[in-house]
């Protein structure tokens, strides 16, 4: 694994839809440049319209950027021109409803159904799915029924069948925004797993601001292109910025940038009441020491 | 409700499930056709031993066999009464009142019709209840796979009908959803003559049209993200493959529905100096 080595590069890129209603021609990604490295943990964030589902998208060359719009380049192959499927191949995509990216009426044909699509010998489509399931510890609902089962499982499944492509680079564009808050620890708690033991690298793409905080960078999207980018404790020492671009923040958060400015120096970034709380009483002792 | 919607797969092991796709989609093709060549009451009984012997051998209880039934009552009583009283018969009628007439051949016609509607839905709910979609989707892609030298698109096809198949419990989910909301806006679906309500299903149909189109859209960019169309020579996980029990139940059938048919056509071999008609006339009660 190297940290230093992007595979994913957005060189200013464009990319423009033209509206049915005016005619129009609008860009939904708008000079948008950055690099995702190997073996990270990326999450994007960016409120309604702000072109995130654009920019997954683009990053396993469904959408390709407008002519003269710059290059999305994946494991060194340009998506123009390059071939797509090893590109998508490489960076697997999971969408936002399970339900909508099923094809088949049985847990496991479903998880097959990639592996089948490259054309793989049959002990190689069982030996991925066997993986697939394990990997996921959905052992249980191999040969179930997705539709009687829970949001969270579904999902599941869904990475299931994308596990099973071999992926490098696991894309998720708000697959968590359909689940309840159990469903959506089950699964943020499976990306966690597959990015530290598989060295999957993963770019979630969300608007809980909650789930920023497990990634090691986040890339904050606004009209198109990538505004701020850093640790998250970085992104949330930015508040004024966050809410100028139309995201909500975490109230210990809030509360921590209103101490801030009201004069108390912490630093913590992190939506710990426990951590807040030592902080601010090592500060405080700190003053009454001086 | 949404169980048992159209025989859905029930997933539990049984000598049936196990059987391949295609010897069961045979079966099933040729049990239809011996209901069409049953005529007579006693050849009936042989399609009951077909069916007994296929409910118990797939361990599913017979009352959610009959449960698939249910979206075809009305169905079945119509065309029921509608035998009774529209067929002429020969002899007196049994019973007359107004311009209503039963002859003894309109109850034979009747029931027999009932039978067959029974005996057609039960045994193509078997295939259903026992295979999965892909399997089933499978077998028929190699019934029609000869097709595929006059370049119809078979594969295409097989892959549309197990989608099809995948996606009819989230459509009656969908359904049932957007007649709640309609009906807490106010929609009536209960009173009205038939226009009337053939009309208030309008605003059902739309949402439900407008949302399997986004449903289409994005199944097809989730079919895309999986590399669906890489090569041509997709394959597949589980391959279909015959067995001795494939063998075994094959022959059963076969040796069911042989005798039946064989039976109806010998309605004129004589033995003894008399024809079997006249020799055995129970074997044909019924007919016509
Ligand atoms: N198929 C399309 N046709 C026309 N305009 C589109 C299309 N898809 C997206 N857009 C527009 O492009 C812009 C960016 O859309 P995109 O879906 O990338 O945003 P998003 O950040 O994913 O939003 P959300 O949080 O709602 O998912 C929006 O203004 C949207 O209206
Ligand atoms: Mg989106």
């Amino acid at each position: 694994m190297d940290k230093d080595k992007p595979i994913i590069s957005f060189d200013n890129v464009f990319f423009g839809y033209s509206s049915a209603e005016d005619e129009q021609f609008y860009y939904a990604v708008h000079d948008a440049t950055f690099d995702i490295y190997e073996g990270e943990f990326v999450a994007v964030v960016g409120k309604n319209g702000s072109g995130k589902s654009t920019i997954a998208k683009l990053m396993n060359a469904i959408l390709e950027p407008s002519d003269e719009g710059g290059s999305v380049t994946v494991f060194g192959i340009d998506t123009k021109k390059g071939n797509k499927y090893e590109v998508r191949k490489r960076v697997g995509m999971v969408f936002q409803n399970p339900d909508n990216s099923m094809v088949a009426s049985i847990v496991e044909d479903d998880i097959a159904f990639g592996p089948e699509n490259l054309g793989l010998e049959r002990e190689e489509i069982v030996s991925r799915v066997d993986n697939a399931i394990s990997l996921l510890g959905i052992e249980n609902l191999r040969t179930r029924t997705p539709h009687k089962l829970s949001g969270g499982q579904k999902q599941k499944i869904a990475i299931a069948g994308i596990l099973a492509l071999k992926p490098d680079v696991l894309v998720l564009d708000e697959s968590t925004a359909m689940l309840d808050p159990q469903g959506r620890k089950e699964v943020i708690q499976t990306l966690i797993k597959l990015n530290k033991q598989e060295k999957i690298t993963i770019v979630l793409i969300t608007h809980f601001m909650e789930e920023v905080l497990f990634a090691d960078r986040v890339l904050v999207v606004n009209q198109g292109s990538v505004k701020l980018v850093g640790t998250p404790k970085d992104i949330f020492l930015n508040c004024d910025k966050l809410i100028e671009y139309g995201l909500t923040i975490p109230r210990l958060i809030e509360l921590e940038s209103k101490l801030r400015q009201s004069g108390l120096d912490v630093t913590q970034g992190e939506n710990n009441v426990e951590l807040l709380a030592k902080e601010v009483a090592a500060v405080l002792s700190d003053r009454f020491e001086t | 409700m949404k169980d048992i919607a159209f025989g859905q797969y029930y997933p539990i092991d049984s000598f049936v499930h196990r059987l391949d796709a295609r010897t069961k989609l045979l079966i099933t093709i040729l049990f239809m056709v011996s209901v069409f060549f049953a005529d007579s009451f006693f050849l009936y009984l042989f399609i009951l031993l077909a069916l007994v012997l296929m409910v118990a051998f797939s361990k599913i209880s017979f009352i959610r066999i009959l449960g698939t039934m249910k979206p075809i009552i009305v169905l079945a009583i119509i065309t029921t009464v509608l035998n009774f009283f529209l067929t002429e018969g020969e002899g007196e009628p049994l019973f007359k009142w107004w311009i209503f007439e039963l002859y003894i051949e309109g109850i034979f016609v009747g029931v027999k019709m009932l039978l067959r509607l029974i005996f057609l839905v039960m045994g193509a709910s078997i295939l259903t209840l026992t295979t999965t979609p892909v399997a089933l989707t499978d077998a028929v892609e190699w019934l029609f796979y000869p097709l595929s030298y006059l370049r119809v698109p078979v594969r295409e096809l097989a892959l549309i009908m197990s989608i099809a198949l995948k996606f009819i419990p989230n459509l009656v989910e969908e359904a049932q959803r957007i007649i709640k909301a309609q009906k807490a806006r106010g929609a009536n679906f209960e009173s009205g003559g038939l226009i009337k309500r053939a009309k208030a299903f309008i605003p059902i149909l739309i949402p439900l049209l407008v949302s399997s189109f986004r449903r289409a859209d994005e199944l097809a960019l989730a079919m895309d993200a999986r590399c669906y169309g890489y090569t041509a020579k997709r394959t597949k996980m589980k391959k279909l493959t015959f067995r001795s029990r494939d063998l075994l139940a094959g022959i059963v059938i076969t040796l069911i529905f042989g005798s039946m048919i064989a039976l109806r056509y010998c309605s004129g071999v004589i033995i003894n100096g008399e024809t079997l008609a006249e020799l055995c006339p129970w074997i044909y009660y019924g007919s016509m």
